[in-house]
């Protein structure tokens, strides 16, 4: 592990038991039989890798996105990292600890907003908050001190005495969400942690994050939400089917994954004979509606700078607009790619 | 997180601090709590007391009944905090909770210290009640000895509810459990009558089973046995029962997600 590492994951590995049934797959037994008499066999339960072979590392004072669709492992992935579940094999080490053999040495070093919404519903959120920090070791006095401002800034103050029972689900979250940012963590993990939010709070808890990463500490989070990651992580690992499929620095991930380039025209008479000019540039994908020229080229802005050049040599541009591709195409391009059959 | 301030007996606190801000967010909980054992000492300590003419050990059914409903009274709690952990999962907040910084045994002892705390006062309103109410002679030095016994065992029920609570996930199935377990001990016990008319298959039964051996330290306390050995022996068991349920609860809450 380097120096800088907060967290090292090395081929990791997660099975689970699937529920018994015939058509799944990846059985480790023979199917035994469950009423031979009629002839009908049940399979037995069949092993699931939920992670296969996971690798990556969060630099310390980083933001860092376990990214992926649905059911890629990423939940697993961050229960093995807070000691909630064991992994099957592989390499972990949290703040330098294994959270399987030094799991409190671990827990001293996180704190953790779970993907399921958690709160201590028959207590008021004044207690939930107090009740959060007592038992991660902050003394009563600074915890009162931060309070008031946590409670300010995520728009809590006017509801502390209120029992979490009776909050709407989003105002629950929001108090879940809040009390990661009343204790000093040096690593902070959030599944998902602003769906259902609205654009308001999601904002505050951005900010937050960002202000959290500024003081040193290292944040790990998973969101569904790509433009969210994309705007706040340094580095992300994009996962499907248990395996890392992409990773690195958002721009690297973009270029590599998505080296396409959008660019958007407008025309100030008809642009006659363009479809011919467009066929040296091979778009990947081009459309022309209501005087507007929308075409996807490979390559870079600047590709898409000598491609504009070119257009204005030909034909009279209104205006134009170039987009590089973002985390999301990359995202899609790398997940369609390995869930097509090899 | 200050880790030097942050000692093992602080994460005790903390643990048992959130506890008694939970079960204290809800009176009716607290009754049965506080109160159950209670009720059915005054239930069957009054007027079954005085129907029943056979002599027992005490001089009367209610005192008779009196260190068996104290023994009763870990079960009691033991069956209430176990209930709550559903509350807590039904919540998201017992997940959550296993991500704090605290050792498992200190999320496991914590909860057993509000549990003691919370029998000691259990205990206490049995043990005035059967004094004022009923009428049940106890010295002192009696009382003492009872209400510390009686205390003694709270953490066996404990754990090993707590251990069947994280291990049975589905409430319904868990309540039908608990009706086994729960009134099957209470009756194959000598709680409510002597056991020595009982067919032998059934004293065998009762032997095994580990409120049999609180009922019969306690009774021993409060009326003195002359079976020296057979109370060691359970003596020995509760202790040896009491490790075994702290390992089997240490062990399914770390493996409570597995």
């Amino acid at each position: 592990m380097t120096d800088a590492a907060a967290i090292l994951v090395r081929d990791l590995v997660k099975t689970f038991r699937g529920k018994s049934g015939e058509s799944q797959r990846g059985t480790l037994r023979s199917p035994k039989p469950a009423d031979s008499e009629r002839g009908t066999w049940r399979s037995p339960r069949p092993l699931v890798r939920a992670v296969d072979g996971l690798s990556f590392e969060v630099a310390s004072g980083s933001i860092f996105g376990l990214l992926g669709p649905n059911g890629a492992g990423k939940t697993t992935t961050l229960k093995i990292l807070t000691t909630l579940l064991s992994p099957t094999s592989g390499f972990v080490r949290v703040a330098g600890h294994d959270p399987v053999r030094e799991g409190f040495a671990v827990r001293r070093a996180i704190a953790v907003v779970l993907q399921e919404n958690a709160s201590e519903q028959f207590l008021s959120v004044r207690d939930n908050f107090l009740c959060y920090a007592r038992l991660h070791g902050q003394e009563r006095r600074e915890t009162e001190r931060r309070l008031g401002e946590i409670a300010e800034r995520f728009g809590l103050k006017e509801i502390l005495s209120e029992k979490a029972a009776d909050l709407s689900i989003g105002t629950r979250r929001r108090v879940q969400v809040a009390k990661v940012f009343l204790v000093d963590a040096p690593i902070l993990f959030l599944d998902e942690a602003t769906t259902g939010m609205d654009p308001f709070v999601k904002r505050i808890v951005l900010d937050s994050i960002r202000g959290v990463a500024r003081q040193g500490r290292t944040v790990v989070l998973t969101t569904q939400n790509l433009d969210e990651a994309e705007r706040l992580c340094d580095e992300v690992v994009i996962v499907s089917h248990g395996k890392s499929v992409a990773r690195g620095g958002i721009a690297a991930v973009t270029r590599l994954h998505a080296p396409t380039v959008e660019v958007r025209v407008s025309f100030e008479e008809d642009p006659a004979g363009l479809d011919e000019f467009l066929v040296p540039f091979q778009p990947a994908a081009k459309n022309f509606a209501e005087g507007i020229l929308t075409v996807r080229l490979a390559g870079s802005r600047r590709d898409a700078a000598l491609f504009l050049a070119a257009l204005a040599g030909k034909f009279r541009l209104a205006d134009f607009e170039v987009a590089s591709a973002s985390l999301e195409d990359a995202f899609l391009e790398v997940v369609r790619k390995d869930r097509e059959p090899s | 997180m200050n880790a030097r301030t942050f000692t093992p007996w602080n994460r005790l606190l903390a643990m048992a601090g959130r506890e008694t801000r939970f079960r204290f967010s809800n009176w009716n909980w607290l009754f049965w709590d506080l109160f159950y054992p209670t009720l059915y000492l005054l239930a069957l300590g009054t007027g079954l007391s005085d129907l029943l003419v056979r002599e027992v050990a005490g001089g009367s059914y209610a005192a008779f009944l009196l260190p068996g409903i104290l023994a009763m009274a870990g079960q009691t709690l033991a069956v209430n905090s176990s209930y709550a952990l559903f509350v807590d999962r039904d919540n998201g907040i017992f997940f959550e909770h296993l991500t704090y910084p605290v050792k498992r045994a200190d999320f496991l002892g914590g909860r057993l210290l509000f549990n003691l705390g919370l029998g000691a006062l259990q205990l206490l309103i049995l043990i005035v009640s059967a004094s004022l109410l009923l009428g049940i002679p106890l010295s002192l030095s009696r009382a003492v000895g009872l209400f510390a016994a009686a205390l003694l065992a709270v953490p066996l029920w404990f754990f090993a509810m707590f251990a069947a609570a994280i291990r049975i996930r589905r409430v319904d199935a868990y309540a039908t459990f608990l009706n086994v377990v729960y009134f099957g001990a209470l009756f194959a016990s000598p709680l409510f009558y002597p056991l020595e008319e009982m067919p032998g298959w059934f004293q065998a039964l009762s032997a095994a089973n580990p409120l049999t051996w609180s009922v019969d330290l306690l009774r021993a306390l409060a009326f003195g046995d002359p079976r020296t050995t057979r109370l060691l022996l359970e003596g020995a068991a509760y202790l040896l029962g009491t490790g075994v349920a702290f390992a089997g609860a240490l062990k399914s809450l770390r493996t409570a997600l597995r």
